[in-house]
């Protein structure tokens, strides 16, 4: 066999940490959030609406939620720290819907049910699963990074946001202090009028 | 990506691509061939190649025990090459190029990144 000539090419490898902290700004940024946990009311930015499927093919609004704390987690079938995350999010489900938390599971997976749903089953997963698109995730500031969570109060705001794994206990903290306050019920979801909301006061 | 040097392929005989792959420090991407079917793994593939490809060796893998695996995790981290092979055949032209994708996707022990592709482009000089 004749001799193999050789020749050599350079890749980088570099994950866009640049849009990450694009991302994160819009949120505060993790500092912050480390260091004040749940955003103050005044603070909080209404949750962008979306429409998006479940696993059994039913259309769910988010702002159909409203009154609930929201749990909505970004993830993918191929990200792991998202794996740890699930087991916190079941319990959070069994545990605290009583209270009124939710849980929404949104799948960015590029294949779909087809990689979803055999997932959802195989590891009993007992919350709604989604399945996002870049749309909804653009309204979000792109999730960029995953796990992407975003804790939503009774009244459709975003009150924290975590990007990448966080702890447990941290989680469980900040969802209790949701659910304990009251509802701000005039406070629109972005993207819903303010007339169709309005009706829900107090 | 590093400017491209052209290639010097002789007809009929292989030649060996090197790519040469840095990682970014604290990250990790999945090898060609993760134990995990829901992990993406590290894949090399060319566009309509002009120069036949006859394999691609990829180095050994790490295998790393990650928080949210039960088992060691096949994975590259800093850098490493990928050797691809391939063959110019006898009725090549005297010069051509061609193109190809490396698809990845990167995690640290935090969060993971959605996949990406980087683009490779080859420029060869083709004799006998």
């Amino acid at each position: 066999m004749p001799a193999a000539l050789r020749c050599t090419r350079s890749l980088w490898i570099v994950p866009a940490l640049a849009l990450c902290l694009g991302a994160c700004s819009s949120f505060g940024t993790k500092a912050e959030a480390a260091e004040n946990g749940v955003k103050p009311a005044a603070q909080r930015k209404a949750a962008p609406d979306f429409t998006l499927e479940d696993s059994h093919g039913q259309k769910v609004k988010l702002s159909s939620y409203r009154g609930k704390v929201v749990v909505l987690d970004f993830w993918a079938t191929w990200c792991g720290p998202c794996k740890i995350e699930i087991p916190w999010f079941m319990e959070f489900e069994q545990e605290l819907k009583p209270r009124g938390l939710v849980v929404l599971g949104v799948s960015m997976d590029d294949d779909g049910w087809s990689v979803v749903r055999p997932y959802v089953e195989q590891h009993k997963i007992n919350y709604r699963i989604l399945l996002g698109n870049d749309q909804v995730a653009g309204l979000y500031g792109g999730v960029d990074a995953m796990p992407t969570t975003f804790l939503i109060d009774r009244s459709g705001r975003i009150a924290a946001m975590h990007q990448g794994l966080v702890s447990k206990d941290e989680f469980k903290k900040q969802i209790l202090q949701l659910l304990d306050a009251r509802a701000d019920l005039r406070a629109p979801f972005a993207g819903v009028p303010a007339f169709f909301t309005a009706g829900g006061a107090r | 990506m590093a400017p491209v040097a052209r290639l010097h392929v002789h007809r009929r005989q292989t030649v060996d691509v090197k790519l040469s792959v840095k990682v970014a420090p604290g990250y990790h991407v999945n090898s060609n061939a993760p134990d995990d079917p829901y992990l993406i793994p590290l894949r090399l593939s060319w566009d309509k190649p002009v120069l036949e490809p006859v394999g691609t060796r990829f180095p050994t893998p790490q295998r790393v025990k990650l928080a949210f695996s039960d088992k060691p995790v096949a994975i590259f981290s800093g850098s490493f090459e990928i050797v691809a092979t391939l063959r110019a055949p006898a009725n090549v032209a005297d010069m051509g190029m061609m193109s190809g994708k490396l698809r990845y996707q990167a995690c640290n022990d935090r969060e993971c990144l959605p996949p990406k592709v980087v683009p490779i482009r080859l420029s060869f000089d083709a004799t006998n």
